[in-house]
C-alpha cells in the first residue's frame, strides 16, 4: 500500500497556517527560550507545536533530498561508536511520537521480549526488529528513522559536567558543518555566537540541559533568513549558495519577495530514557517573505525586528548584506505601506561582513604547574624548539618528585613513528596519569585530540604552547586536515581538493583543528 | 509479553513531577533485611522507560523515600526495588516490610536518573556496599546488553548480600565479593592503580563506606569526573516548605503548600504571571519582592540579585517555613 502525497504542488496556504512564527516582540535578543514541549500555539494564522515531530505536505520531498544529500556525503550521518545504545534509543522514541501524533499512519508494537514491529503507512513500510542488532533492521537505527522524519537528529552525550555532540544525521544545516563539529561540547559549538557568553544565555542553558529528565521533552525556536527554498545550507556547500547573498542585492522586488526566505528552526530537547543520552530535534521551516507579508502581524512584527537587529548578530546569521532590504521589502508590501514607514526602528543601510572573533582556543601565558596530586606523568615535548624543551625539563624536574615520571621526545606528528610513539605511551598508562604537552600550537593541539581520543579527560591534560604560527586546518569540503602555517583569517591552498580555503575562528579540541571553508569569491568546483 | 500497543510514553506536562499509580506483583525475600519489591500496571502495560542507576521515589505513610531500580529499563512491564530494613529511618522502609502486600497499590514518582553509566567509558569500575548494589545491577544489566567492558567489587555482611546471584550472573562469575571490611580495602588499593586511562569509577553503599573508595581513588590521582557516586537519601526532590505570600496591589493572601510552586498557587486563584519554562532558567516568571526573604532556587538571577533579595522567580524558588513574602502583583 503506497499513500503518496501531492507534495510538488505544494499548498501555500498551509505552509502559512502552520507555520511556527518566531517572533514574540518587536525586537529579538538571545534568550534561554526554553518552554515545555506538545502544547498547541495559536499564531495569527493558524497553530503548530502540537506533538514533538511534525509531518507536514513537504514529507516526501525532504526525505528524498535527505536521501540524495546522505548519498553524496555520508559525513553528515555520525553515529561515534559509545552512541550506539544512544541510537537505538532514540529510533525506538520516535517511532513512539509518531506512533502518538500519526495513530492512523503509524503504529509499533511490541511483539517479544526486545522484538518490534513498525509500520509507516505513509512510506508504504512494515519492518520487524530486534532491539540493538542492526542485523534485523538491515541499517544503522539512527539513518533507519531520519529516513523517515522531516527532523534532523542530534545525539548529545552527557559526561564530566558537560554535553558532547557525538552521534547525528543532519543534512539541513544552517550555516554550520556538522561533520567538524561532531564531537565537540555544547560550549564549543556555540562559542562563535555573539553575546550569550557574556550574558550567561549558554550556561543557562547548559545548566538546564543537564538537567532535563526522561518523559518531559522541551522545545525552543531558533531563526534566520535564507535565500531560495533551500535546506542544505551547510558550511560544506558554501560555495554553491554563499554567492547568493551578494547576488540577492541586485534583484528587482518581485523576485526578492520569492526568493528570501524566513527560516525558522522548531528544537525538541529530550532526555532519552534508556541510554540516557540528550536528543535534539531540528525541525527546519522555510517561507518566503511574500507569503510572510499575506499576514498582516507578522510583516509588521518581522520588519521591526530586522531593522532593529545589531550588526554583530545580523552578521553571525549571514543576513547583515540584505536584512535591511528586507525590512523595508515588508513595509513596502503592505495593505496601509506609508504608514509603516513612521514606525520605531529606522532602516539603516546594509553592512558588509567580517569574520567574527569568537571559538579561538585559550593557551596559558605561561607553562601550567605539574598537578601533584597524579599517581603517574608522562610529558610529551614535540619539536626542536628551545622553548620546548626547557618546559619540558622543568616539567620532568617538578614531576619526578611527585611520581614514576616518562619523557617523550618526538619531531612531529607529520611522522608516522612519532604518532605511535605517542599512542603507545598512552596505552600503556594507567588512569591516575598526568599528560603534559608542550610544542607549537598545531603539534599541541594534536596530540591534545590523540590524548583524548585514548580516553584522557581535561583534568588529565596540561597543554602549553610556546607559539601560534601554525594550526591542524579542516577543509570543509574535501574533509582533509593539513598542518598549515597559517592563523585565523588567513587564506590558503587545500592539498586535497585544489580550493583556496579561509580559516575560520571555529575550532574543535576533538580533532584538534580550525573549521576552513572556501573563501568569498572562490567558484564553486 | 502482551502485542499491547507500545505508546508507554507518559504525556508530559514541563515542570512537574509525575506520578504512577502501580500494583505490587511479587515479593521476595532477597536477604535478612532486604525485601525486593516487583510493581507493575494494573493491566500490564508498558511503563516509562528509564537509564541504569535510575530510581523511584515511593510515597508511603506519608513518608517520600527513594529506591534504586534493579530491573531493565528497556521498554520495561514492571519496576523492581530492593529495600533495606532500616530501623532507626524515617518509617518508609519499616512500612515497606510490615504494611505492603501483593496486590496492594503504592504510588511512586517516574524514575528519575542521577547515577547513569558514563558511555565514552572504556572500563567501568563498579564497587557495592551492602545494599548498594542495587543500582550496580542495573548498571551491569546495561553492560551486559550493550556489551561494555565491567570490573566489580561487592562487600557486604555475610547474610545480608542481596543479589549475589544476579551479580555472579551478570559477570560470569568475574565479580569480587568481601565479607571482611579489610580485605577489600587492600585489594581496592591494588584494583585502582591498575585501571587502563579512561576508565570509570561508580560506588554506592553506606555513607562511611562510599568516603573511604573516593579517597583511596583520590589518593592515586583519580580526577573528579571519573569518580561517581550515589549516596542514599539525598537524591529525594525537596517539595519546599509551607509559606504564605502577600499580594500588595490588592492585599490578598494565599498559602503556599509544600508541593506546590508560587507559580501555580497564583494561577490557581486566577492570577495570570508570565512563565515559559517553569523550572527557573527563563527569567519570565521574574516578581518583585517588598519584604519576606525568598528561598532562591532557581538559575536565572545573579549571585548579586539573590542577595539582594528584592526579586523571586515564581516558578521554583520558595520562602523560609511559616513566614510571609510579600510580592508586588
Amino acid at each position: 500500500m503506497n499513500t503518496a502525497h501531492a507534495t510538488t504542488a505544494v499548498s501555500k496556504s498551509r505552509l502559512v497556517e502552520n507555520f511556527p512564527f518566531p517572533f514574540t516582540a518587536d525586537r529579538y535578543r538571545y534568550t534561554t527560550n526554553v518552554e515545555p514541549a506538545a502544547s498547541t500555539v495559536a499564531t495569527a494564522a493558524g497553530h503548530w507545536g502540537g506533538a514533538v515531530v511534525d509531518i507536514d505536505g513537504e514529507y516526501r520531498a525532504e526525505l528524498d533530498e535527505r536521501a540524495a544529500i546522505l548519498a553524496a556525503d555520508p559525513a553528515r550521518h555520525v553515529v561515534l561508536p559509545h552512541m550506539r545504545p544512544a541510537a537505538w534509543d532514540a529510533m525506538l522514541t520516535l517511532m513512539r511520537a509518531l506512533a502518538q501524533a500519526y495513530p492512523d499512519q503509524m503504529q509499533l508494537r511490541s511483539t517479544g521480549p526486545d522484538t518490534w514491529s513498525w509500520r509507516n503507512a505513509i512510506l508504504g513500510i512494515e519492518q520487524s526488529f530486534r532491539y540493538g542488532d542492526e542485523a534485523s533492521l538491515g541499517m544503522e537505527p539512527l539513518r533507519y528513522i531520519a529516513s523517515q522524519v522531516q527532523e534532523d537528529i542530534v545525539l548529545l552525550d552527557q559526561r564530566g559536567d558537560a554535553l558532547y555532540i557525538d552521534a547525528g544525521v543532519v543534512t539541513f544545516a544552517a550555516d554550520w558543518s556538522f561533520g567538524f563539529d561532531v564531537g565537540m561540547s555544547f560550549l564549543e559549538i556555540h562559542g562563535p555566537v555573539p553575546r550569550i557568553r557574556k550574558e550567561g544565555i549558554i550556561i543557562r542553558a547548559h545548566e538546564f540541559l543537564k538537567r532535563l529528565q526522561p518523559h518531559q521533552p522541551y522545545r525552543r525556536t531558533n531563526w534566520t533568513m535564507t535565500i531560495g527554498r533551500r535546506l542544505d545550507v551547510s558550511t560544506e556547500l558554501y560555495p554553491e549558495w554563499g554567492p547568493d547573498r551578494e547576488t540577492i542585492r541586485t534583484v528587482d522586488d518581485a523576485e526578492f519577495g520569492r526568493a528570501v526566505h524566513l527560516r525558522v528552526e522548531v528544537q525538541h530537547l529530550i532526555r532519552l530514557a534508556d541510554s540516557g543520552a540528550l536528543m535534539f530535534l531540528i525541525r527546519t521551516y522555510l517561507l518566503p517573505l511574500d507569503e510572510l507579508a499575506t499576514v498582516e502581524a507578522w510583516r509588521v512584527r518581522t520588519a521591526e525586528v530586522l531593522a532593529e537587529l545589531p550588526d554583530d548578530m545580523a552578521e553571525y546569521k549571514g543576513i547583515g548584506k540584505y536584512r535591511n532590504r528586507a525590512a523595508q521589502w515588508l513595509r513596502d508590501h503592505g495593505p496601509h505601506a506609508a504608514a509603516d514607514n513612521d514606525r520605531n526602528a529606522d532602516v539603516p543601510a546594509d553592512q558588509h561582513g567580517g569574520l567574527p572573533s569568537w571559538g579561538l582556543p585559550h593557551w596559558p601565558p605561561y607553562p601550567p604547574e605539574v598537578d601533584t596530586a597524579g599517581a603517574a606523568y608522562l610529558v610529551v615535548a614535540i619539536g626542536a624548539d628551545v622553548t620546548t624543551g626547557r618546559v619540558a625539563r622543568d616539567w620532568v624536574a617538578a614531576a619526578s618528585s611527585a611520581g614514576p615520571t616518562r619523557l617523550l621526545v618526538l619531531d612531529t606528528l607529520t611522522h608516522d613513528m612519532d604518532r605511535t610513539a605517542l599512542t603507545g605511551a598512552l596505552d600503556e598508562s594507567i588512569t591516575g596519569t598526568r599528560i603534559l604537552i608542550v610544542g607549537g600550537q598545531g603539534e599541541v593541539m594534536w596530540a591534545l585530540s590523540v590524548a583524548r581520543a585514548k580516553g584522557a579527560i581535561a583534568a588529565e591534560l596540561t597543554a602549553y604552547v610556546v607559539h601560534t604560527r601554525d594550526l591542524l586546518a579542516y577543509c570543509a569540503h574535501c574533509a582533509q586536515t593539513t598542518l598549515c602555517q597559517a592563523a585565523p583569517g588567513d587564506i590558503v591552498d587545500c592539498p586535497g581538493c585544489g580550493r583556496r580555503i579561509e580559516i575560520h575562528a571555529h575550532h574543535s579540541s576533538v580533532r584538534g583543528s580550525f573549521l576552513a571553508c572556501a573563501a568569498a569569491g572562490e567558484e564553486s568546483a | 509479553m502482551t502485542a499491547a500497543a507500545a505508546t508507554g510514553a507518559v504525556p508530559a506536562s514541563g515542570g512537574e513531577q509525575l506520578d504512577l499509580t502501580l500494583t505490587v506483583t511479587a515479593i521476595t525475600a532477597a536477604a535478612q533485611g532486604i525485601r525486593t519489591i516487583t510493581l507493575a500496571n494494573a493491566d500490564g502495560s508498558l511503563l516509562p522507560g528509564f537509564v541504569p542507576g535510575s530510581h523511584l521515589v515511593v510515597h508511603i505513610g506519608g513518608h517520600a523515600n527513594a529506591y534504586s531500580l534493579v530491573s531493565d529499563g528497556t521498554a520495561p512491564t514492571e519496576y523492581r526495588i530492593s529495600v533495606l530494613l532500616v530501623g532507626n529511618g524515617r518509617g518508609g522502609s519499616r512500612c515497606l516490610h510490615r504494611d505492603v502486600t501483593t496486590g496492594d497499590e503504592l504510588r511512586v514518582s517516574t524514575p528519575r536518573s542521577a547515577f547513569a553509566p558514563i558511555a565514552r567509558a572504556r572500563k567501568h569500575l563498579l564497587i557495592a556496599g551492602g545494599i548498594g548494589i542495587t543500582p550496580i545491577v542495573s548498571h551491569l544489566r546495561a553492560a551486559r546488553r550493550w556489551g561494555r567492558e565491567t570490573q566489580v567489587l561487592y562487600t557486604f555482611r555475610p547474610r545480608n548480600a542481596a543479589h549475589l546471584d544476579d551479580v555472579r550472573e551478570l559477570t560470569d562469575g568475574a565479580a569480587e565479593l568481601f565479607t571482611c571490611r579489610t580485605d577489600f580495602m587492600t585489594r581496592l588499593r591494588v584494583v585502582l592503580r591498575s585501571q587502563p586511562i579512561g576508565t570509570h569509577l561508580y560506588v554506592c553503599g553506606p555513607a562511611g563506606m562510599i568516603d573511604d573508595v573516593l579517597a583511596a581513588a583520590v589518593a592515586v590521582g583519580w580526577p573528579p569526573s571519573r569518580r561517581h557516586s550515589e549516596r542514599f537519601g539525598a537524591d529525594v526532590l525537596d517539595p519546599g516548605e509551607p509559606f504564605r505570600v502577600r499580594l500588595t496591589g490588592t492585599d490578598r493572601i494565599l498559602d503556599v503548600d509544600s508541593g506546590i510552586s508560587l507559580l501555580d498557587v497564583l494561577e490557581q486563584n486566577g492570577i495570570s504571571v508570565p512563565n515559559q519554562c517553569r523550572q527557573g532558567v527563563c527569567g519570565e516568571c521574574r516578581l518583585d519582592v517588598c519584604a519576606g526573604v525568598p528561598r532562591h532556587r532557581d538559575l536565572f538571577l545573579s549571585e548579586q540579585e539573590k542577595a539582594d533579595g528584592t526579586a523571586i522567580m515564581a516558578c521554583v524558588s520558595r520562602a523560609q517555613e511559616g513566614t510571609t513574602l510579600e510580592v508586588s502583583l
